[in-house]
Formats: structure tokens, sequence, C-alpha cells
């Protein structure tokens, strides 16, 4: 990268990342009767990491957290680690995409929730494309998605919050 | 949500929620509802009626394989679901035509027992417009 190493950008993704996976974690030990659905909460590091450096740091910090989690949790390369990772991708790169319109069209309120869409239907694309090769499976997108459409909505409210928290920081940044 | 939480996050000179998200989370919601939609109004139906005598006397879920038994006024027809459709399987009327009609699996379709005033019913719109063809 052409990009002057930055000591407080480098830093402050660190903590990101280090955030990203303490609630990482932190998710994985919630018990659930439906096991994908999950509150989400680790997005909302993606997510501020996307708002304040870019797209660029925005997928680093999605990246660490899912490989770093999954070396940590287990099921490294696994099936649920693509998922995962396929998720991850989408609901990042949606929200990069968003970002350019953020605090002019839309908070981050609806670019959380829209990432938390794409994830969900990333997974039952992966799910059903490659892994299960059953290809009628679509009755499971609502299953998945009203709960990630919940979850993203409840992750954008608290990004909004941590966001007005930490204006102070983000005026020295953006 | 308290008033005071609400002012704490698009209060005056903080994070505000924009038209954008309102907009964005209605898209959203649509789009599930769409998603949500079609297994219920087109393509299989997920339960057949059967009535007897003009009036329902049954709702057979398609996912439960098995024989149910209806009576009629010549006596018992037996209604077999298998695979997501249904057929008659045993009818005490003379011409059996209900039987003849076969399995049935799509919306709109019917099987009906004269005789034995008995009709079985796939509820929804049928997909083609035409109903049969007579040669």
């Amino acid at each position: 990268m052409t990009q002057r190493l930055n000591i407080r950008r480098v830093s402050f993704l660190g903590v990101l990342v280090a955030l990203a996976l303490a609630l990482h974690l932190l998710e994985a030990q919630i018990p659930s009767p439906l096991p994908w659905v999950r509150p989400g909460l680790a997005n909302l590091m993606t997510l501020i990491a996307l708002l304040t450096y870019g797209w660029r740091a925005g997928l680093l910090v999605m990246l660490l957290r899912v490989v770093i989690g999954a070396l940590l949790l287990g099921g490294f390369l696994s099936p649920a680690f693509a998922l995962s990772l396929a998720g991850g991708l989408a609901s990042t790169l949606v929200m990069a995409l968003m970002v350019r319109g953020a605090w002019r069209l839309w908070s981050p309120l609806a670019i959380s929730a829209t990432g938390a869409f794409a994830h969900g239907g990333a997974q039952v694309l992966v799910l059903t494309a490659f892994l299960l090769r059953s290809g009628d499976l679509p009755w499971l997108l609502p299953w998945v998605l009203v709960p990630s459409l919940i979850s993203g909505i409840a992750t954008g409210v608290l990004a909004n919050l941590v966001l007005l928290r930490w204006q102070w920081y983000f005026r020295g940044v953006a | 949500m308290k008033a005071s939480l609400m002012h704490r996050i698009w209060g005056p000179g903080g994070v505000r929620l924009l038209l954008g998200d309102a907009a964005v989370l209605v898209i959203l919601c649509a789009a599930v509802i769409a998603f949500a939609m079609p297994k219920t109004t087109e393509g299989r139906p997920a339960r057949a009626e059967v009535e007897a005598g003009g009036k329902v006397v049954a709702t057979l879920e398609l996912e439960r394989d098995g024989v149910s038994e209806i009576k009629g006024p010549l006596g018992v027809t037996r209604i077999e679901v298998r695979g997501g459709r249904v057929r008659v399987l045993s009818s005490p009327c003379p011409r059996q035509a209900c039987r003849h009609g076969g399995w049935i699996g799509a919306a709109g379709e019917m099987l009906v027992c004269l005789p034995n005033e008995i009709v079985i019913r796939l509820p929804g719109q049928r997909a083609g417009a035409i109903d049969a063809v007579a040669k």
C-alpha cells in the first residue's frame, strides 16, 4: 500500500480487531435455538473501520476477525468457516458501497441493517450453491433474513450511539 | 424506547436518523416479505381441502403422508397423501371417475366424486389459464 504508515491508524484498527474478536468469541458462547442467529455485534467494528479508514480497513478488520476467531474457536477452513467468511465478505462489500452515502443520505443504522441483510443472504446462497446442493432451500431465507434484519437494526442503533460518543476521535480522522 | 435515549442518539448535534434510513429499512422489509410470499401463493399448495356434501370436513397437510377416510352417502372414500400430492385411493362409487383422476399436486386442481359428494380441492390460483381440453 502506498499509504504512509500511520501509528494512530494502525493502533485504532488494532483496537477494533481486538474488540471485534472479543464480541465474536462472546457471541459464540450464547446458546441459540437457531444456530446461525447471532447478535452480530462484531459487525459494529467492521462498520466503524469502514467509516473511519475506508473499505480496505473494513475488509481487514472483518478478515482478521473471521480468521482469528475460527483459529481460536476451532473450525478453521470448515464449512462453518466458509459460511462465516462469505457472510462477512458480502456484508463488508455492501456496507463499503453504502458508506459513500453516509451522513448525507442515511446514517450507520441503514448501513448496518443492509450489511446484516447481505450477510444472511450470502450465507443462504453459499449454503444452497456449494454445501447442500439441494437447490430448493430458499424457504430458509425468511428464517435467516428476519433475525438478521432485527440484529442489523439493533447493531445500527448501537453504531449511532458509539459514533456519537466517539465524535471527538472521528473529527481528527475523517 | 425512552425519550432520553432517543435524544442521546439523535439529539441536537449528534448522529441523526435521515430519510434514507427509513427508505432503506422499508426496502429491506419489503424484500423479506417478497421472499416469504411465494411459498403461500404460487407453486405447490401446503394443504388440500376435502369437502363432503358441500362442507369442508377435513384439511390434509400435504407434507404428511397418509391415508384418510371420508364418509359420503355411498360409503367411505379413502384419500391418500404422498410426496406432496393427493389421490383417491378407493371409492364406493360406480364409475370410479375420481380414482381415475390420478394424482393432483398443483394449486387450483381438484378431484371430484359426484356420486359420493366428495370434492378434494387444492386452494390457490391455477398457473395455466386452461382447466381442461375436451376432445
